[in-house]
Parts: C-alpha cells; structure tokens; sequence
C-alpha cells in the first residue's frame, strides 16, 4: 500500500469519527421509548381493560410452572382510530421465550388461534408457562388484536432461578414416543435451513458468476431477453427446478415415512362465548375531567345512581393496569399484585356510602407520579384527548361492581 | 491531490475536537435528558423532571434551562418506588459567581434561597412547586433525600430567561465545514471552467 493510499483510508477514518463528533454535538433527542409505556395511552386505558390480574408464583426454577390468570373487560369507549377485535388473539408478552407457554384458556375453555371479542364483554383467562431461561423476566399478557397490534396488559416481574441446560420439554405423541420439544430434531432443522440456504446461494452465485445484475439488466432494456438465454442458463434452470421437486416431494415422503401420525397446524377461528353479565345496579356518567399536569392528577366528575338494595363504596379505579385505591379499596386489594402499578392516591369528595336508590355527584381525584411515570398523560397531546378506565364498587358483604368509564379530559395548571 | 486531502484533513480533525467538548455543551449537574425523559440523578436513584410556564408555553415541558421569565411550575416524580418513604428537600439558589454553585458548598445557603421546600415525604411519588422568576439569571436547584443512613444531594445549575449559549467550538466546527466546502466548490468550478 503507498503513501497516498495511507493517507486516503486515514481521511476515511477521519470522515467517520468527524460524524460521530457531529452526533455528538449537535441535540439528538431519542425517538421513542421502549416497552409498554412506549404504546399510545389511548391504546392502554380505552381498549382492553384489565383486573383481577395474578403471577403465581412469581419465583419457579428451570421446569416449574407457573401461571398467570385475570380478566379483562373491552372497553365500549373503544378508540375509533383502533381496530375492532374481529380477530384477536390472547397472548403473552415476554422478553424472549423464557417460558413456555403450556396452555391458554379463555373463560375456561383451551384457546391456541384467534377469534372474535365482543366490545363492551368480559373474558377470564388463565395461562399456564413453563419456566426455560433464569433470569428475571418482565411478563404482560397481552392481546393481539387485527388492524390495532398488540395491545399489552400490566407486567410482573418473574424470577426463574437454575439453570438453562436443565430444561426439558417432553411430549407424548400419538405413537407412545416421548420426545423433548427443546431438542426435538434439532439437528434437522439445521440440515434443511443449510440445505435451502446452500441452494440458494449457488443459485444467486451462477449468475453473480456469469455476467452481473447490472450489466444484465441493462442488456434486458436495451436488447430484449434473448441475448441473455443461453442453452447454459437454461440448461441449469431445468437442474434446479427439478432439483427442489425432487427435494420437496423427497422430504415430504420422508417426513411421512418416519412420521406417519401427523396434526395438522390448527386453524380457523376460535369461539369463545364472553363471560356472563352481571346484573350491575350502578349506572355511572362522567360529566367532566380534567387533567392537572404538575399536580399529577385526574379528576373526574360524575353522576352515580345505585339502583340496588345495599349501600355502595367507590374504592378502586383502575386504567392501564395502574391500580388507584382509597381504604375501601386497600381492603380488597391482592397484596401480590407489582407494587409500582399501585398507587394510593385516591380520594373523593364524599366518602360515605351511595344509598340505594341515590344519585349523587361525585368529585374523585386520582392522584399519583405513574400518571407521569407510566407516560398515561401524553394522551394530552392526542387528536381525541379522552381517558378510561374501570371504577369499583363494593358494598357492606363484599359484593363488587365494575364499571367501564371514560370521557374527555382537559389539561389544567391548578395554582399552588 | 496532496492539497485536496490536506483540506478535507484539516476539517476532519477540526471536527473531531468537539468529540472533547461534546459532553461539556450538555453538562447541568444531575440533570440531563436521557431516554427521552428528562431525568435528575441523585445518587442511585433518578426522577423524572418537568418545567412548566404556563402563562406562556401551557403545558409544553421543558427540561434544564427555563425559556423565559415568569411564573414556572416545576414537577419532579419519583421513578424508583424506594423514594416514596423518603423526606425530600428542594431548595432553589441564586448562582451569584456562576459556577453552578461549587463556592456555596458546605455555606449557610439561606442568603442566596430564593425557594426552600423544608424535607417531607411525598407518598404520592410526585413534588411540585412554582416560583415566579422576575430576572432573567442563573441559578441552582438542589433536590436531597434522606434514606435513613446518608443525605444524598442532586445540584442542578440552570438559566432562566437567557438565550440557549452554542458552543464556539461547534460554531468554528461548522464555520470551518462551510468554508472547506466553498473551498472545494470553487476549486472544482474554476478546473471545469479551465478545461
């Protein structure tokens, strides 16, 4: 190499580190944030509403199972610019295949493809995950809805302690063969992905060989696709055309061979009926709301009427999986539930109970850093600033309702 | 060729200095943007930090330097959930020598306290004050927590009211970038038009 070709790779050299001074220098603000809190807030609070949510237990070893159950409510405030659920799918929201998931069941019955939800329903689910990789593992549910994504659930941390090489997965097939789908025909999978990778590459190698895309291309326009047809190019074409038939149809009598008792990959559409309604005595209208931004807190003025015959406590209001609770509602409260999504921050302006057949407005404030933390409020800045959530009742017995609210909500800066 | 390569080295490095001073244009003590949230350290633990004016901006958030005189609402919310048994205290000062407060350090700060939130526990993971800044000027805010078995302190020094300062290196850095450009604009143009 001489000098002047020295000296060239060194402006190279300098180029890159001159623009990585640039990067430096100049005020690049990040593009997005990471996880759940990087999801619309309207996606969070005004689409799948969650409650009821347990990880149990939320310490397993390499191989232990550990299930994650709740419910969830589908809003009737559903957001326009999101997706109906036609076709969802409940799912699981993991930081890789650290657990298995061993089954899923929706109100009771086993749900492995997607099907349709009805807006304004409940659904109970449980899941059960086996665990594979230790670590300690951020694990949502999470429901995969056609045309809006996924829409991801409040989180857990779950530790799996052990090791990874200890993790088996054994499954009984049909012929009484157990096999473990952790290494399951391992070494066959690779085989085909080289064979397929191989092939591929010696087909894309003849004609980087032979004359390049560009010189090819440009005969193509400028001469037609004659010149290019030689008796070799179609020599080797028929080799591999008949090649991958015979690989195809080879493998497939192979795979039938060994394997003779197959199931097919389900699909088609699952038919889960929602759970049943419950006779609910508390009608609640939002009257207004706002937002006060350095406060941190929502307010929300509504009109309760009790049309039942027990006296009833607001006690808990719940939204993107963030849990606001009073004393009424710390009474119900599972103590297991991730204690970064509770927050004790709310209160109303008349404690005591709504009386049957009253009806009453109410002042309540939720009011609580996750609002900030959480990134809920930057719904502020939405075309449709609009918040929702679930407010809970309880009476004398214990008897809970739920009711799904929403409504417009409007920034204000309350003097201190 | 020898010139040519000469001028586009001596731009690159020029450039390549601001790599030193690149950290120092962002510097507001425990304060910085990162991850998009702006975000105040102190010690092992890190708030969340928003300005607000809203007589004049509602409610855009700032991060650092306050834009403009007047009333100011500032939010700082707990992001560790082991903050919220802890007292903390805020406490805003006039940073009369401009050093980002180091000369007050260890002093009585109560001369220079332009706003003192004596320690108390914020259950709700979330402290907000407003001040009224009359002056354009420097000062330094000072946010400490109690843990229990040490005092941890967070000093942030900030400008109100005082035009965004770029650094002269990145001005010179740019300068010389448009001039080597016009160099070899030029230079090319006259050997076409000699040809």
């Amino acid at each position: 190499m001489n000098t002047k070709n020295l000296l060239k790779l060194g402006v190279i050299g300098l180029y890159g580190m001159a623009t990585l001074a640039l990067t430096l220098v100049l005020d690049v603000a990040p593009v997005a944030a990471h996880g759940e809190r990087s999801q619309e807030p309207f996606l969070r609070m005004r689409t799948i509403q969650w409650y009821d949510m347990k990880w149990q237990p939320t310490t397993t070893k390499v191989n232990d199972i550990a299930t994650m159950t709740g419910k969830f409510h589908l809003a009737e405030d559903w957001p326009r610019a999101v997706g109906k659920p036609i076709r969802a799918f409940f799912n699981v929201g993991s930081p890789s295949p650290v657990f298995v998931r061993l089954s899923t069941k929706l109100n009771g019955e086993p749900t492995y493809i997607s099907g349709p939800m009805e807006i304004g329903r409940d659904y109970e689910f449980e899941v059960r995950l086996k665990a594979r990789i230790p670590g300690r593992h951020h694990m949502h549910a999470m429901v995969n809805i056609k045309d809006a994504g996924p829409i991801a659930g409040p989180a857990s941390w779950m530790n799996i302690t052990g090791s990874w090489d200890d993790f088996t997965n054994p499954m009984k097939l049909l012929t009484g063969e157990t096999v473990d789908l952790e290494t399951f025909n391992f070494s066959n999978g690779l085989f085909w992905h080289a064979l397929w990778l191989g092939i591929g590459m010696l087909w894309i190698g003849l004609f980087v060989a032979r004359p390049m895309f560009l010189p090819r291309s440009r005969v193509l326009l400028a001469y037609g696709d004659e010149l290019l047809l030689d008796p070799f190019d179609r020599k080797m074409g028929a080799i591999f055309m008949v090649l991958t038939f015979a690989i195809v149809w080879g493998g497939y009598r192979y795979t039938e061979t060994k394997h003779p008792y197959t199931v097919p990959i389900q699909a088609g559409e699952s038919k889960v009926h929602p759970m049943p309604v419950k006779p609910n005595p508390i009608a609640i209208k939002v009257m207004d709301a706002n937002y006060d931004v350095p406060g941190r807190a929502l307010r929300v003025t509504m009109n309760i009427t009790n049309s039942g015959d027990r006296p009833i406590r607001i006690g808990e209001f719940t939204t993107a999986g963030v849990r606001f609770i009073n004393r009424v509602g710390l009474r119900y409260l599972d103590r297991n539930y991730p204690r970064e999504l509770i927050a004790t921050g709310l209160s109303l302006d008349n404690d005591a109970p709504i009386q049957p057949g009253e009806t009453r407005v109410v002042n309540m404030e939720a009011k609580d850093a996750l609002w900030e933390v959480q990134r809920l409020m930057a719904l502020l800045g939405d075309p449709e600033s609009r918040f929702g959530g679930l407010l809970m009742t309880w009476d004398d017995t214990g008897d809970r309702n739920v009711n799904s609210i929403a409504g417009a909500v409007i920034p204000v800066f309350t003097k201190l | 060729m020898s010139l040519q390569f000469l001028k586009s080295t001596v731009a690159c490095l020029l450039l390549t200095t601001a790599v030193t001073f690149s950290a120092q244009v962002q510097a507001h003590g425990g304060l910085a943007l990162a991850d998009d949230v702006c975000k105040l350290t102190i010690g092992t633990y890190t708030m969340h930090f928003t300005g607000y004016q809203p007589d004049s901006t509602q409610e855009k958030e700032f991060c650092e330097d306050i834009p403009s005189t007047g009333r100011t609402v500032v939010a700082l919310d707990y992001i560790e959930e082991a903050l919220r048994p802890m007292p903390t205290e805020i406490r805003v000062i006039r940073d009369a020598a401009g050093d980002g407060g180091a000369s007050t350090e260890g002093k009585n700060l109560d001369a220079v306290t332009i706003l003192h939130l004596p320690p108390k526990v914020y259950s709700n993971g979330s402290i907000n004050f407003e001040y009224n800044f009359s002056q354009p000027g420097k000062f330094v805010g000072l946010v400490t927590i109690n843990d229990g078995q040490k005092e941890m302190v967070s000093r942030f020094p900030f400008s109100v009211g005082e035009p965004k300062k770029t650094s002269p290196y990145l001005i010179f850095a740019i300068a010389a970038i448009i001039g080597a450009g016009a160099v070899f604009f030029l230079r090319g143009r006259r050997k076409s038009a000699s040809a």
